[in-house]
């Protein structure tokens, strides 16, 4: 069971895309968490994740939450992010994770 | 060879917008703006509830509009409005809690000794005593912002630096945590509190009036057009290399100021007398800014030759209607797109101008609450100033996109659709070529099998 974390300005645009990836994981029966956070919720969010995705547009967090995560911490490729592509995006994390 | 440097500009675009984000991500990264942004979160609801409770209040007054619209709210008016003096106008007391327990959480100490200590620093720091049971809630509204930032802040810092180093009164280990933890904090408060009191009460400094003189006629004069403008020209021109523009630069620069005068207008609204700012939080920027950036953009996707872009326009509409911009920055994309962000720039600085100019006319009454960000402008622009003219903002932002995508979106869709003819002819070159092949292979094995 693997914990995704998606982390974006309010965590809005990104819980447009936890649906698709949802959907994507459970078309291939991969098992795994899926939550989109906002960037002020970070610190807690992170805990227990297995990898943390930032949405491009609040990239530029990208250390700050590799300072709080103990797991990979990635930005999401920006016209993935923008086709709201979960399946491309899920494919990326499983290649991240090595599943 | 051709592609490159094609391409090179852009390149030198993206290189000098990172350089310019770099100190201003370092500046929002901040542990004390970070801990002003996320207290200032934490007390939003309080603030958008205050509004509600404005808004019906003023229903049952002539101060919409100079009718009474409900008159039967009229009798309880004076009750509706009680619960916004308590909430809204009371933003800086909440803030007093909120932003030292955020910094707190920021500098990895105590959230609830910090918040304790942040109530305790607002009381010393801006009451001088209690008077025939009374006290003095000046402090209490957005004129003590700015003093309950700067000495919360600096009450956390050295409470931090008292607790650092290791100035504490030690409990033995038998003793259970809980006790053990308020006798630890025991030296720290008393430290930061003497000095407070120190300031407030034998010394006489009152840092609320001495910011309000100071201050506040410089802080409202940042309230102008070339201000305003600046700060969405810089906004736009960091959203078109892809980066959060409000969240990474308006937010953490200007929410201090822009909540400051939403509760100054509330109050003026509420005692009926003229708004003193034409700009709030979440108010013209929200029914401005993406109805001429971004839904001009949604217009020309679903009516666009290309089937792509209308498939796309339709998919991103829902979520534009709520000012949810990114698949359209990401997916059209506006990011780093040569067509686009010319236009998107040109139309950040124009519709500012016309936004601004049109309040500073008086052409539509003055935002006076605040609501949340994602509420559509066009319910939030009547709804926020009591005036239906808000309607014209939004409409004409968009007229004035449209105008200037025009000519740049003919570009750009003329290239997508070479792209795509190109494509087309590939494939079709391709399948012409595998058609030949098959031919010549049963050939081949038609002569193999006589």
């Amino acid at each position: 069971m693997r914990k995704i974390v998606l982390i974006c300005a309010a965590g809005m645009s990104t819980s447009l895309l936890v649906t698709k990836m949802r959907n994507a994981a459970a078309e291939e029966g991969y098992e795994c968490e899926i939550d989109a956070y906002p960037m002020a919720e970070a610190a807690t969010a992170v805990e227990g994740a297995d990898i943390v995705l930032l949405g491009p547009q609040v990239r530029f967090n990208l250390e700050k939450v590799r300072s709080l995560a103990s797991c990979p911490v990635e930005p999401i490729e920006m016209s993935a992010y923008g086709r709201m592509d979960g399946e491309a995006i899920l494919e990326f994390v499983q290649e991240v994770l090595d599943d | 060879m051709e592609e490159q440097t094609k391409k090179s500009p852009m390149e030198a675009f993206t290189d000098l917008m990172m350089k310019f984000s770099g100190p201003v991500a370092k500046f929002a990264e901040l542990p004390a703006i970070q801990a002003v942004q996320n207290g200032l979160i934490a007390v939003m609801p309080l603030i958008i509830i205050g509004s509600l409770f404005l808004i019906i209040a003023l229903l049952g007054t002539d101060a919409i509009g100079g009718v009474v619209l409900l008159p039967f709210i009229s009798p309880f008016t004076e009750k509706l409005l009680v619960m916004n003096s308590l909430t809204m106008s009371f933003l800086s007391a909440y803030c007093a809690v909120a932003i030292p327990m955020s910094y707190a959480e920021k500098l990895g100490e105590n959230q609830k000794t910090c918040g304790v200590l942040g109530l305790a620093i607002f009381f010393v720091f801006t009451l001088n005593g209690v008077v025939d049971g009374q006290i003095s809630v000046t402090a209490f509204s957005a004129t003590g912002l700015f003093a309950v930032i700067i000495s919360s802040l600096l009450g956390v810092r050295l409470y931090k630096l008292v607790t650092d180093r290791n100035i504490t009164i030690k409990m033995p280990e038998s003793v259970p945590p809980a006790i053990g933890n308020a006798f630890t904090s025991l030296i720290p408060f008393a430290v930061v509190l003497t000095v407070c009191w120190f300031i407030r009460t034998l010394l006489d400094f009152d840092l609320v009036a001495f910011l309000t003189t100071a201050l506040t006629p410089l802080v409202s004069a940042a309230d102008n057009m070339g201000v305003y403008v600046l700060d969405r020209t810089v906004s736009a021109l960091l959203w078109s290399v892809g980066l959060h523009g409000d969240n990474m630069w308006t937010t953490p620069i200007f929410q201090p100021f822009t909540l400051m005068w939403t509760e100054e207008n509330a109050a003026a609204m509420a005692a009926g007398q003229a708004l003193p700012h034409i700009w709030t939080n979440s108010g013209i920027d929200r029914i401005s800014t993406w109805p001429a950036l971004v839904w001009p953009l949604i217009f020309l996707m679903v009516t666009s030759k290309v089937k792509y872009l209308r498939t796309l326009g339709w998919a991103c509409l829902p979520a534009a209607v709520f000012t949810i911009v990114e698949p359209v920055i990401f997916g059209l994309p506006v990011a780093l797109n040569p067509f686009l962000i010319i236009p998107f720039i040109i139309i950040a600085l124009v519709s500012a101008v016309f936004s601004y100019g049109f309040f500073a006319l008086g052409l539509c009454a003055k935002f006076f609450v605040t609501m949340p960000w994602a509420t559509p402008p066009f319910i939030l622009g009547p709804l926020g100033t009591g005036d239906f003219r808000a309607l014209i903002v939004t409409a004409g932002c968009f007229i004035i996109g449209l105008l200037i995508y025009i000519p740049f979106w003919r570009m750009f869709e003329k290239h997508l659709l070479e792209e795509e003819e190109k494509k087309a002819a590939k494939k079709a070159a391709r399948k012409a070529a595998r058609e030949a092949a098959k031919l010549q292979g049963d050939a081949a094995s038609g002569i193999e099998a006589k």
